[in-house]
């Protein structure tokens, strides 16, 4: 039984998620090694997927897969660089939905306390400078700088879990 | 070949010609930097842009245009759920074969154990008071748990070791000695 739902959804998404990686990596092979990679986790943890968002997670997961491989491209390229290589950040999984980002997004922010609800507002959708932030709240630009860091892995957390639902 | 060089470019170009004339919304840019790493490898905004592009292409796929899959990749994929059975039931034979060869080693040693608890148990019985006017059934069932033990310890040792290895060490250990020990009455009786 998995394994017909998992073929329909190999024939129904195969294309997508394809063009997808495609797109991002702008390499034939890699494309096809990340397409081969995300269908074999569907298959892995098909049991715990909502099949019915099943394009959302797929398209979740190879452009996490797509940035990952990117950031390794990066690593290789860098080596004689003395920065700390990173562990790829984590993978949320599950129902991305673009039409609704929107409104969820001005929730989420919202529902942060202050100051960070200000400088998420101010810094990353207004786009405007940390300096210019810094001076509109009254704030240092190191205060800044590490209450934006603390502020958007806070709305990271609640973008997670809300892909968890 | 130039006709998938051909059609590379022109997916390529096609991409290109997208990502000019729009750029990721407001909302992909803020989730954006929900998703930037706390120490970026080498530049920032690379990574920022990188992550911006990602979504913002995901977002409009359908208006950016679908490829072709390659068949190679077709047939990878299809091949996933038969990979899937057919690596278990390796797995299943594979550990049918090595439960068979751990089976059939540790039965022989087992057999041999068997065979040295049993010398073990007879010496014990030839080892009465009535003959060594002593209570050496404490001692000796001392020494036989010691000479059980280390019997054990080698059967724990089964995998590593031959049984070769095994039967010899385990003669020399405990049966070689347990031999001797048994023949020591007999040896009295003869004498008497």
């Amino acid at each position: 039984m998995n394994e017909k739902i998992f073929n329909v959804a190999i024939k129904d998404h195969q294309q997508r998620i394809y063009s997808l990686a495609l797109y991002i990596l702008r390499d034939k092979t890699e494309a096809e090694d990340i397409t081969q990679d995300v269908f074999t986790r569907l298959w892995k943890t098909i049991e715990q997927v909502d099949m019915s968002k099943v394009q959302q997670w797929l398209s979740t997961v190879t452009r996490n897969a797509c940035i990952d491989r990117l950031r390794k491209r990066k690593e290789f390229t860098q080596v004689e660089d003395d920065v700390q290589v990173t562990i790829a950040h984590q993978e949320p999984a599950g129902n991305f939905d673009h039409n609704q980002l929107s409104h969820w997004l001005k929730q989420a922010i919202s529902s942060l306390k202050e100051p960070y609800s200000s400088l998420i507002f101010l810094c990353d959708v207004q786009q405007k400078s940390q300096d210019i932030a810094a001076q509109s709240l009254d704030l240092t630009t190191n205060q800044v700088k590490v209450y934006l860091h603390r502020a958007r892995k806070e709305l990271r957390g609640l973008l997670e879990e809300h892909i968890y639902e | 070949m130039n006709n998938d060089d051909h059609s590379q470019e022109k997916w390529q170009t096609k991409l290109d010609d997208f990502l000019a004339q729009s750029s990721p919304s407001l909302d992909n840019k803020v989730v954006a930097r929900t998703y930037e790493q706390d120490e970026p490898i080498g530049n920032q905004l690379d990574d920022l842009q990188t992550i911006e592009q990602a979504l913002h292409i995901e977002e409009h796929l359908d208006e950016i245009g679908l490829q072709a899959v390659p068949e190679a990749l077709q047939n990878k994929l299809s091949q996933i759920t038969k990979s899937d059975h057919s690596s278990a039931n390796d797995t299943i034979e594979h550990k049918d074969n090595v439960i068979k060869v751990n089976f059939n080693r540790k039965l022989s040693i087992v057999a041999l154990a068997a065979c040295v608890t049993m010398v073990g148990i007879l010496n014990f019985n030839w080892s009465t008071p009535s003959f060594n006017n002593q209570q050496p059934s404490l001692a000796e069932i001392n020494q036989a748990q010691q000479d059980l033990a280390i019997a054990f310890n080698y059967l724990s040792l089964a995998k590593t070791k031959s049984t070769s290895q095994l039967t010899q060490t385990i003669n020399l250990k405990v049966h070689q000695p347990m031999m001797k020990s048994l023949l020591k009455p007999l040896t009295i009786f003869k004498e008497s």
